[in-house]
């Protein structure tokens, strides 16, 4: 996480869950960074990063996706992942970062 | 957010079964003596649930059993309801607090519940409903003679597991590799998934038993999955691992297979969409199971023929001959209570699951008192909704592309701060990545 500070990036992470959930998420992860909530469902379909289903109109959670915005909020990369196991590697998004050259 | 207000809609097992339960109690309540005490006061029920809410289908179709038994709530009978909101650790605490209350019986839903009433108390009576199995939960001694203060209804959960492991494999045919994934301290489910594990072979099905603890442990696990693995799900709701199967298999299309208990926990609502109104389904009633109907004495000996009928060997499909009722068919206290498994031949199963895989009908129990071959047939429809969850991925749209202007949103930080993207930027880049909380944030 200090390798984004040095980067001087802001790191979101956004999820579908309640606040409530993220927010014991947040406390029993330890986690530094922000962690949003979109539990209205407006930023994930936006993003196009919401898996929806016919068949069940309630089921919409988000997908596990990575962006990465300049300053100027221009979108310079997009990672969406077929799983929502897989991570992607912190060196692989820094090095996404770093080559914005911002 | 539509809810279901019905509260049989979620979950047709149950109330059926509950019946079952509900007669147990009645019989534990009806010596003379007790009598002469109801007069005095009402009999004092408690119930202990792992749900998130009060009413839950298991605790409805308590009251709808009670009710129709002639008990009043309030003046012949009074519910002290404590649930645990899925918190194992809670349990035990809730349990001593209704011993300690002097409640002159404890209703149990699941495992997770009963067990620690069973610690609790030696004396008070116990009566359970949807423990997967409860003689490996320890429990009973066994299900003719449980033996003890207790007594209960099983969910089958071990018995159903090979025939569950076939409708896996018939549905996927391409499923090689079943993971059965368990909270170690769900002894039902870890007893589901070594049964698994031991008929695997026949049905040439590669089974991987995995006990977790920690949600981590549970992720990590679920990574290791490959092209051609399915998933049985466990009974019980420790970890919530229903739910992060249930979603991991909506998002990744992998096949798995699930337990009821996840529609009528409470837990999940949505699911309950998954299940359409049964309707065009041959040989079914349209009207809803009348939960009183379910052990009216005098048809018995004709639910015996047609139990009978519905039980014949040459009609067992392979592996489902392990599924030939084990338990004795009189004898014990049990017998009562312990719910006979319908063995039913698959081909004709099917077809009757393409139009209605949503079954109102219990389990493998004979409570329903309906005609045998029917609810075998509404058994494995019941079986099989798990399997047909799936297919259930539909409609994605495209993400973002690279060089898009990013779309401004306003979401909630915990504290129910408002964060808007326009804070973000200007500072710098901004790194956004989504996430679902059960799969763990990086």
């Amino acid at each position: 996480m200090s390798q984004f500070e040095a980067a001087n990036a802001h790191v979101v992470g956004v999820s579908a869950d309640p606040v409530a959930k993220l927010d014991d998420f947040t406390k029993k992860n330890t986690i530094k960074h922000q962690i949003l909530s979109d539990f209205g469902r407006k930023m994930l379909p936006a993003y196009g990063v919401m898996v929806t289903d016919q068949k069940s109109p309630m089921y919409r959670l988000a997908k596990r996706a990575y962006f990465i915005l300049d300053r100027h909020g221009i979108v310079r990369f997009v990672r969406v992942q077929a799983s929502p196991l897989d991570l992607l590697k912190t060196e692989e998004v820094l090095k996404a970062l770093k080559g914005l050259g911002t | 957010m539509r809810r279901c207000r019905n509260a049989f809609c979620g979950l047709a097992i149950e109330p059926a079964a509950i019946v079952i339960a509900v007669f147990t109690l009645g019989v534990l309540a009806s010596p003379p003596a007790a009598d002469a005490q109801r007069a005095s006061r009402p009999y004092r029920v408690g119930v202990l649930h792992t749900g998130f809410f009060e009413e839950i289908p298991s605790v409805a179709g308590l009251k709808a059993g009670l009710k129709a038994l002639g008990l009043e709530e309030g003046r012949d009978v009074t519910l002290d309801i404590r649930f645990t909101r899925g918190k194992l650790d809670e349990a035990p605490t809730a349990a001593a607090a209704l011993v300690k209350s002097g409640v002159d019986l404890i209703f149990a839903q699941t495992e997770q519940s009963a067990r620690p009433v069973k610690d609790a108390t030696q004396t008070i009576p116990i009566v359970f409903v949807e423990v997967g199995d409860p003689v490996a939960a320890n429990l009973v001694a066994s299900i003719p003679r449980p033996g003890g203060n207790i007594t209960g209804i099983s969910s089958l959960v071990t018995e159903l597991t090979p025939k569950r492991l076939e409708i896996l494999k018939t549905t996927f045919p391409g499923v090689r590799r079943v993971w059965a994934v368990y909270h170690a301290d769900d002894l039902s489910s870890g007893a589901a998934a070594h049964k698994a594990r031991d008929v695997a072979a026949v049905l040439k099905l590669e089974v991987v038993a995995q006990a977790v603890r920690t949600n981590e442990e549970l992720v990590s696990q679920l990574k290791t999955l490959r092209s051609g693995d399915g998933l049985l799900s466990p009974h019980g709701l420790a970890l919530n691992i229903p739910g992060v199967i249930l979603d991991l298999a909506l998002m990744s299309r992998w096949p798995a297979l699930f337990y009821n208990t996840l529609l009528g926990s409470g837990r999940r609502p949505r699911v309950v969409r998954l299940r359409p109104a049964c309707r065009g389904c041959p040989g079914r009633p349209t009207r809803r199971q009348d939960p009183a109907r379910g052990a009216a004495p005098g048809s018995a000996g004709r639910r015996r023929q047609q139990d009978r009928a519905c039980h014949q060997p040459k009609d067992c499909a392979e592996p489902g001959d392990n599924l030939s009722p084990r338990h004795p068919r009189s004898g014990g206290p049990g017998d009562r209570v312990a719910p006979r498994l319908a063995c039913f031949p698959l081909r004709c199963g099917l077809d009757t699951c393409r139009g209605c895989f949503a079954s109102q009908w219990s389990i493998g129990t004979r409570t329903q008192g309906g005609n045998g071959m029917r609810c075998a047939r509404q058994t494995l429809c019941g079986v099989l909704l798990g399997a047909l969850v799936g297919f259930a991925v539909a409609g994605q749209a495209n993400a973002i592309e690279v060089g898009q202007k990013a779309p401004d949103f306003t979401l909630t930080a915990p504290g129910n701060r408002q964060v808007k993207l326009a804070d973000l930027l200007g500072k710098g880049p901004v790194v956004i990545y989504t996430f679902v909380d059960a799969f763990g944030a990086a």
